[in-house]
């Protein structure tokens, strides 16, 4: 099996298929030579030669190795190509097993305006949206007008918050109608948007759905994401602190119908966006396996690669709902190469230290260790860090312990982001909406009361060492060779 | 105990009425304008205790109507800096405006000779208005004399001026022919002509900030090598300065007598430069990693930053560092980065300073202006400049290493002693997007897919000509080194350097394009 | 020899407090007195002991008076200037905030589209353009109300980090 990814989710592929026998393979790339991933698949292909970053895009080339490497399947992680009906079509075309579903249903589903459609079909509860895709500026004002503001405009094609705009009121609407559709244009190749009703401050609730062949499907339950900083997620646990018996069964029930509804054959997710109200909208469903797998994988107990792989072969799903359980909570926290106190602007380069502590309740998929580089070209995700425990109370005091006893430097590190977060009080009763780091986190990184004091003692320490070092340097004079005294004395 | 006996109390008084002069009312003045007093900058410039004044009680008799001080106006003498002789003058700004008159003149001259003499560092606290207007010529003469003897130390014994005041009209020439000019935010100005008769004769309205102050010299002109905050840090840094020189020509520079601290991090060293060639870097990181720690001292920073120059120690030998800066016009060679980085060669040569040179250069920089202002003989200054310096030269290629500028930084035929690349060196006559342009011009032209072909091309170009290898096979390039080895590399380099000595047919001076 | 030996100084930057040195393990910040203890075996690696809690903090760069440590993940840029220092140049009355405000590019990437004109009124958190940078459109928006005096870049062109992009004049506006 070929793995056209990278980082952190081709290690955990890699492992899984291992565990089931599979011989791995992942590519070799000019931006990413030194990566941890490529020490963690049986053979490694070089793409090297492809300089311009983009070869995980590059189906012709993926395919045509592929075919050179005699590969039975292909797995394409999350992001990059994992959306893309194309390359579904292309292997399917050459006998390669493409580790998805079909190229109809990516299509589809990927279609946000087609998998509403699909929603409303299966009486799954959808938001007011424009009837058709926007292609230009005047249909993206006439459909916000319809709609009425607050609206989000959308790229069809899209995903991980890029090509997505809010827009309170009309004036602001054409400006960022062009900015969405340029930035879904040149993330996606694909400039079409739509407008949606824009819910204030929702929360962001998603249901694991895993479905095979066969016509079964079944619901994983659901993934709380509602910490997002500009529609990127950065924080997941489940079960949800908001979500009741009830609501979990109703969400679960439609994520199902919609499975059902368009013969859904693999694994996915069904995203829920839920007012306060316990009203719930489907928002879009993603048709491969997501960064926050894991805390599924916690609470359920399931290997959810293992079940991917299963499927995409034809195996019929042995799971049945009733053997759905939820076993105590479980949180995922994604350390960003990013800095925090800069507006979390992406940093690059050599980490110097990575220590996490091990206990046997935190797991740590990484993509990095020490003495890696982080390219500057791709996702800035160095680690997930997934705590597991009895209840939601015990989990944050893990995560708590965790996060003082994890140590990474030489990039800039969105830990101290969550220092700041588990020390919000809001979040720990489990009150917040995705509005919440905007507006409830005033400093988005955590400073104990003494490190002021700190600084300015090391401060003035340094400064003071460096004065009195021009002051009292002691020299001595450079001893000149007979050599050169000789000889310099007959010029 | 006082000594009433008629010759010590004529002794003593005339003692305390000169200390007078620079009391309250004088230290008052300097600071409502920000500035330190005289004695408050000489004892923060000077070792505790050291200082011995010279012409303490010369005084002016001519017909001016300010009264008449012991010391006209400047403030000369010797003491030392960490524990190494170095003359001084400071100027009062608050006698006559700092003015020089014809004593006044007198006085520093006495002070350079002096220094010649002896062969220590010279260093002026400049902080005048200029040429004193009453006593007419010989105000002019005074400078003329202060020049001249500037002219006759250069490279002979290092000469200091730190601007802590404004220096106009004359007063800004003889630091203009010193070795290193210093100046401090806010309170230092230099100019030629002042505001008033810029606005009189050009109709510019103009403030001393804006036409001399200290961000202008840092940035747009060069004219100051070092701009600090405040008098303090300025004084506290010449000294630091100091321990980098020798006391004059026919010494090398001071060890320091402790443990050379190495730099913790050359693991980090192959990371530094990106896999892509044409994203920038800091090349400060790489001379961070490789000298030893906290040593660097940077000089011109914020002029021409496409170039880096400074004094740093190895394994505590002082060494004259070079740097191309990749991240500022892609590390290019122009106009302004030649010439700031000539003089310095020149300076370290004058006083055995080893030189180290940290290639990365694409090319000179292109364009209409560069060539109408004349690149071609401001880049011929740096060729001129290493090619004459007899001092221990030593280039490390990191990146690329194009063309004529190639040839400039110090390359092995023009003289450098020992050349060493990096892996990712790229040395060739040009870059390989223009390289393949004009060899296969035809080809690209006829081809249905020019940029793939040309994609292909250069990556072949990349592979087989513009590497280090060709130019190591062949003695260009002494040896091909891993990043971190550099520091243990050089080290070992300059300690067998450490007796070079050129022999040169005599001449009075090269014809160095100025 | 420090001129005016002095124990007071003022620290601005991530941190804006006056402090005096009591003695190598007291400081008096702000007119609090803190106990504090400080120690280092290297001058970059340090434990400073702030009353009973002990914290680690490394010293990044220090270049005249200006240091940035971090601690715990957290950068901190602090200049310090001695009391006399800070006196002398309050009778400069110099302003030091700049009525220019140069807006550079956070990141390094291309930009997309320049939103607005030489000449154009900008209010603070107006939109001046639009950065390609890490595969996400970034808006960039002016700090300042003001005037737009320079724009040194056009769309599509590649710009690298802490260019600066746009001037923005604040003279003239009334804050």
């Amino acid at each position: 099996m070929l793995i056209v990814n990278r980082g952190e989710i081709a290690i955990r592929i890699a492992k899984t298929a291992k565990r089931m026998g599979i011989k791995t393979y992942g590519l070799l790339t000019a931006q990413d030579p030194n990566a941890l991933y490529l020490e963690r698949v049986d053979e490694i292909i070089d793409v090297s030669d492809d300089n311009m970053g983009k070869v995980f895009l590059n189906i012709e080339r993926l395919i045509s190795e592929a075919l050179a490497h005699n590969i039975d399947a292909i797995h394409p992680g999350y992001g990059f190509l994992s959306e893309n009906p194309e390359i579904a079509a292309a292997c399917h075309k050459n006998n390669i097993l493409f580790i998805g579903p079909s190229a109809e249903i990516i299509s589809l589903m990927g279609d946000k305006e087609a998998a509403r459609h699909q929603a409303e079909h299966a009486q799954v509860p959808v938001l007011p949206a424009s009837k058709t895709v926007i292609t230009t500026p005047q249909e993206a004002i006439a459909a916000a007008d319809e709609i009425g503001y607050p609206v989000i405009i959308k790229a069809v094609a899209g995903g991980g918050g890029k090509g997505m705009r809010i827009v309170k009121a009309e004036k602001e609407l054409e400006r960022m109608y062009r900015i969405a559709s340029n930035e879904a244009l040149s993330a996606f190749g694909n400039a079409n948007v739509f407008i949606e009703k824009y819910l204030e401050n929702p929360r962001h609730i998603e249901i694991q759905v895993l479905a095979d062949k066969h016509g079964n499907a079944i619901s994983l339950y659901e993934r709380e994401c509602s910490i997002q900083r500009k529609h990127q997620k950065l924080f997941e646990e489940a079960p949800s602190a908001f979500i009741t018996e009830e609501l979990r069964d109703k969400l679960s029930k439609d994520a199902v119908q919609l499975c059902h509804q368009v013969k859904y054959d693999h694994i996915g997710t069904v995203e829920f966006l839920m007012d306060d109200h316990g009203q719930h909208y489907f928002m879009e469903m993603n048709t491969r396996i997501q960064v926050e797998h894991p805390v599924t994988e916690s609470i359920i107990g399931i290997d959810l690669i293992e079940q991917q792989l299963l499927v995409a072969q034809g195996y019929a799903l042995r799971l049945k709902q009733e053997d759905i359980i939820i076993n105590g909570w479980a949180m995922e926290l994604r350390i960003n190469a990013e800095d925090v106190q800069a507006n979390f602007s992406p940093d690059f380069g050599v980490i110097e230290k990575k220590e996490f502590p091990r206990y046997d309740f935190l797991r740590c998929d990484s993509g990095f260790e020490a003495g890696r580089v982080i390219p500057d070209c791709f996702d800035s995700l160095i680690a997930k860090l997934i705590i597991h425990g009895r209840n939601r109370k015990e989990v944050i005091e893990k995560v708590r312990q965790v996060l003082a006893e994890s140590t990474l430097s030489g990039v800039k590190n969105t830990l101290p982001f969550f220092k700041a977060l588990f020390n919000h009080p809001e979040f720990l009763a489990g009150d917040y909406n995705t509005s919440f780091i905007e507006t409830k986190l005033n400093k988005p990184y955590h400073t104990e009361p003494e490190e002021e004091t700190a600084a300015i003692a090391i401060a003035l320490h340094a400064y003071l060492n460096q004065v009195s070092a021009f002051n009292e340097e002691h020299l001595e004079n450079k001893p000149i060779s007979t050599w050169k005294q000789v000889r310099q004395s007959t010029l | 105990m006082t000594d009433n006996r008629k010759a010590y109390k004529r002794f003593a008084n005339r003692e305390a009425d000169r200390l007078a002069q620079y009391g309250e009312n004088h230290i008052n003045k300097q600071h409502s304008k920000g500035k330190l007093s005289v004695y408050e900058r000489i004892n923060g410039l000077l070792d505790k205790g050291s200082f011995r004044e010279i012409d303490a009680f010369v005084k002016s008799n001519t017909k001016s109507t300010a009264k008449a001080s012991y010391g006209d106006g400047v403030v000369c003498g010797y003491g030392e800096i960490n524990s190494r002789k170095v003359i001084i003058y400071a100027q009062d700004a608050t006698y006559m405006g700092g003015s020089l008159g014809r004593l006044h003149a007198k006085k520093i001259q006495k002070a350079q000779a002096l220094a010649l003499k002896m062969g220590h560092p010279i260093i002026g606290l400049i902080d005048s208005g200029g040429a004193r207007i009453q006593e007419g010529v010989a105000s002019l003469a005074g400078y003329g004399g202060i020049f001249y003897n500037n002219v006759q130390s250069s490279g002979i014994i290092p000469q200091i001026s730190i601007i802590l005041g404004p220096a106009a009209g004359g007063a800004v020439y003889s630091p203009a022919l010193t070795d290193f000019i210093v100046m401090v935010k806010h309170t230092s100005c230099m100019f030629v002509t002042g505001p008033e008769v810029v606005k009189e004769v050009l109709n510019q309205k103009t403030t001393f900030e804006e036409l001399g102050g200290s961000e202008v010299h840092a940035a747009k002109s060069g004219v100051a090598d070092l701009v600090y905050n405040d008098e303090e840090h300025a004084l506290m840094e010449v000294r630091r300065l100091l321990s980098y020189l020798p006391a004059n020509n026919t010494e090398h520079p001071p060890l320091v007598k402790k443990e050379a601290i190495a730099p913790g991090k050359s693991a980090h060293l192959p990371f530094i430069i990106p896999d892509d060639p044409n994203k920038p870097y800091d090349v400060l990181e790489v001379i961070n990693n490789i000298i030893d720690s906290g040593t660097f001292n940077e000089i011109g920073e914020k002029y021409a930053p496409n170039i880096v120059i400074g004094l740093g120690r190895l394994n505590n030998q002082v060494i004259g560092i070079v740097a191309n800066q990749p991240k500022v016009m892609a590390g290019t060679l122009d106009i302004n980065s030649s010439r700031k980085a000539a003089r310095f060669v020149r300076f370290c040569d004058n006083f055995n300073i080893p030189l180290l040179v940290f290639e990365d250069v694409p090319g000179f920089m292109p364009g209409i202006e560069q060539e109408h202002d004349g690149v071609i003989s401001h880049g011929a200054k740096l060729l001129f400049a290493f090619a004459e310096a007899t001092v221990p030269k030593i280039t490390v290629i990191l990146r690329k290493a194009y063309g004529g500028a190639y040839i400039v930084m110090n390359s092995k035929s023009m003289g450098g002693d020992f050349n060493f690349a990096w892996p990712t060196a790229e040395i060739a006559v040009m870059g390989p997007e223009g390289a393949v342009n004009i060899l296969h011009k035809k080809e690209l032209l006829k081809a249905e897919d020019a940029a793939a072909l040309k994609a292909q091309l250069t990556n072949k170009y990349r592979e087989e000509i513009a590497n280090p290898h060709f130019a190591e096979e062949n003695g260009y390039i002494d040896e091909v080194i891993a990043p971190e080895s550099t520091r243990n590399v050089l080290i070992s380099a300059f300690a067998l350097l450490e007796n070079k000595l050129s022999v040169k047919p005599p001449r009075k001076h090269g014809n160095i394009p100025l | 020899m420090t001129v005016n030996k002095t124990n007071q100084f003022i620290v601005s930057g991530s941190i804006n407090s006056k402090v005096r040195i009591d003695s190598p393990t007291a400081l008096t910040i702000d007119d609090t007195k803190q106990a504090c203890a400080i120690h280092t075996d290297d001058n970059q690696n340090y434990l400073v002991k702030v009353g009973n809690k002990t914290i680690r903090g490394e010293l990044i760069s220090i270049k005249q008076n200006q240091c940035t440590i971090s601690i715990n993940g957290n950068t901190y840029q602090l200049s310090i200037d001695n009391q006399h220092v800070v006196e002398r140049k309050k009778h400069l009355g110099i302003v030091e905030e700049l009525t220019i405000t140069e807006i550079k590019a956070p990141l390094p990437g291309k930009v997309c589209e320049v939103l607005i004109s030489e000449e154009s009124q900008v209010a603070a958190g107006d939109p001046l353009f639009t950065l390609e940078a890490m595969k996400m459109h970034n808006e960039i928006c002016s700090p300042v109300a003001g005037v737009v005096t320079k724009i040194l870049v056009k769309s599509d062109e590649t710009v690298s980090s802490d260019q600066i992009l746009i001037e923005v004049d604040s003279t003239d506006i009334t804050p």
